[in-house]
């Protein structure tokens, strides 16, 4: 059948109208939720095959609630990157926070999140003017090897948070993801002080919650407070007091959308994570090591003693490696430092605008650095960690407890393995070999 | 370095492509493309950011095996329109697909306009009209993602254009 032309332009109209339709919506990726929806998918393919017989436990089960990415169905649709309108809600992932940012900069964030676009993040503005933002980054299997208790496979997060206020920025790494929590739980990721100036100190507090906590809230050791609602399962909380006050006790509130208190912890800023409502692993589900990745594979012996919490633990050991190995951090080499034993840690007093890009930094470097396969509790102080940097070759390092309850890489494991190849990249080789002679 | 990472490879799958995207990228790289397109088709923003989101989630399990995932994904997401309105169509008993005024699958559409015409296509020309004028694919390649003979491709867009022309201004 012959068909007629039609008259001359009508084709380019319809392409054009057509075009100009495509372009009336603003399409921005959405990773955070891609990846809710996959390991949905992939746990209800392991619960199947569980109730098949099969031998299959799909390792994202372990995730649990760690950074909003649940077995629990589907939660109402939360935007990763929304539109930040006061200081207590969750702004979308500024390009890089500009250090001693203005209090009337709020809610100017642009929509776009990192300029590498594969992380996610959210990004505020405290009341007091603090500006906080937490990017993060989905890390490959880990096995966490606990004694006779606990063997896992898990899938964690590394969260990167940088704060700026009072002339300083500063920040601090956690990982999240290998402590299930219950739709109440709460988590402190990571927290930390920096000295600011007129005798001040920022204070921080990255906190992962469950589906059901509405709103959190911190305390300041002097009653100030300082609150948001959760984006993806995680907050991020912060602000300024005096110094004497910067090692008080703070306090966690997670509160229902009816504001009611579901409970609360509390914390000294800079020391290890902690958890409240967080379940056991085991009792919710099927755990086993993860298929050996290369030189992963089985060289690691536990004993009877071991870290009482150690999926925390194994978070901070976790958070660590990727501090301790990453290249080009913010703060140098002195972060880098500040994640071996013997150094300080979270890191602390960065100078202005060293932190700024922290965010885009984290999608750079920390996940890509180093991949860790494997985390062994020899003792209830003692870790064995099987990683490698880059593509490098597998190593056996070691992670130790410090006092303040966070691990660390062990001195003569990361100042051992800088003649390594796996720093060849690393262009501060010589400043991190001085550090570690220092 | 990635927030999604695709399932490795099982043993004894064909070895990955050679200098292809990781997942992640090339999620980021055709997210907006894919939304757009199912944005076209559907008339719903919503409705084609959970489409196309879902249409990844599938890829996600095969991508590492896939010479071309653009050509699947696209394909998968038209199928994935198709099929709601199948399901939208089954729901509301064969009403006029037009006006859908119950929840997420709510039109954009204006009543009149050139998407108002299109959404009241048979699928399979607004598909055809779609991707020749807006992702500009060949009528070989509209063939392959609508499962059709190339000379169908051309009669579909013909009868579809057919029907759009006295909304379109020029």
């Amino acid at each position: 059948m012959r068909r007629e032309p039609f008259e001359e332009g009508f084709e380019e109209a319809v392409r054009r109208q057509l075009q100009e339709r495509a372009a009336s919506i603003e399409a921005r990726p959405d990773p955070v939720g891609l990846a809710r929806r996959i390991e949905q998918q992939e746990a209800g393919h392991g619960r199947g095959h569980l109730l098949l017989g099969a031998a299959v436990v799909v390792a994202a089960a372990a995730i649990g609630g760690g950074v909003g990415i649940a077995l629990a169905p589907k939660p109402a649709p939360q935007r990763l990157f929304e539109t930040s309108k006061s200081g207590n809600e969750a702004g979308p992932l500024p390009q890089a926070p500009a250090p001693a940012r203005s209090k009337a900069a709020a809610g100017s964030h642009g929509p776009a999140p990192s300029s590498l676009g594969l992380t996610a993040g959210l990004a505020r503005m405290t009341a007091s003017g603090t500006s906080l933002s937490a990017v993060q980054t989905r890390l490959s299997p880990v096995s966490l090897e606990s004694g006779s208790s606990l063997t896992g496979c898990f899938r964690p997060v590394l969260v990167s948070t940088a704060v700026t206020g009072e002339g300083v920025t500063s920040g601090s790494i956690g990982a999240v993801g290998l402590q299930p929590l219950a739709a109440n739980g709460l988590e402190l990721v990571d927290s930390g002080t920096a000295p600011a100036l007129g005798g001040k100190d920022l204070w921080w507090a990255t906190v992962a919650v469950g589906g059901k906590v509405a709103r959190v809230a911190a305390e300041q050791p002097n009653g100030g407070i300082d609150a948001m609602k959760p984006v993806d399962g995680l907050a991020v909380l912060g602000g300024v007091v005096p110094t004497q006050l910067a090692n008080g006790f703070f306090s966690l509130v997670a509160e229902t959308p009816a504001g009611q208190t579901i409970h609360s912890i509390g914390f000294l800023a800079g020391w290890g994570p902690k958890a409240w409502g967080a379940g056991s692993p085991q009792s919710a589900l099927s755990l086993r090591a993860c298929p050996a990745l290369g030189g992963g594979g089985a060289l690691l012996t536990t004993t009877a003693s071991q870290p009482a919490a150690p999926l925390l633990a194994g978070s901070s050991v976790l958070a660590s490696f990727h501090q301790a190995y990453s290249a080009g951090l913010p703060a140098g080499v002195a972060e880098n430092m500040a994640a071996v034993a013997g150094g300080r840690g979270p890191l602390r007093g960065a100078g202005a605008g060293e932190g700024a890009g922290r965010g885009d930094l984290t999608a750079a470097g920390l996940a890509a650095a180093v991949q860790v396969a494997k985390v062994a509790f020899v003792s209830a102080d003692r870790a064995d960690v099987v990683y490698r940097e880059a593509a490098g070759p597998w190593q056996t390092g070691t992670a130790v407890l410090g006092p303040t309850g966070l691990w660390k890489v062990s001195r003569s494991s990361f100042c051992g393995s800088l003649s390594g190849a796996l720093t060849a990249n690393r262009p501060s080789l010589s400043v991190l070999e001085r550090a570690c002679r220092g | 370095m990635a927030l999604v990472q695709a399932v490795p490879a099982e043993p004894g799958s064909p070895p990955p492509r050679a200098g292809a995207l990781s997942f992640s990228d090339f999620y980021l790289a055709n997210y907006s493309t894919l939304v757009r397109l199912a944005y076209v088709l559907t008339s719903s923003a919503e409705l084609a950011e959970d489409l196309v989101q879902d249409c990844f989630v599938r890829l996600h399990r095969h991508y590492e095996r896939l010479e071309t995932p653009e050509r699947y994904v696209r394909q998968a997401v038209v199928n994935a329109c198709r099929s709601h309105f199948r399901r939208a169509g089954r729901e509301r008993d064969r009403r006029p697909l037009l006006y859908v005024v119950d929840g997420q699958g709510a039109s954009d559409a204006v009543p009149g306009d050139l998407h108002d015409v299109l959404l009241s296509l048979p699928y399979r020309q607004r598909a055809a009209v779609v991707l020749r004028y807006y992702s500009g694919l060949s009528e070989s390649e509209i063939a392959e993602v609508l499962g059709c003979r190339p000379g169908t491709v051309g009669s579909l867009i013909h009868r579809g254009l057919e029907r759009l022309r006295g909304v379109v201004e020029k």
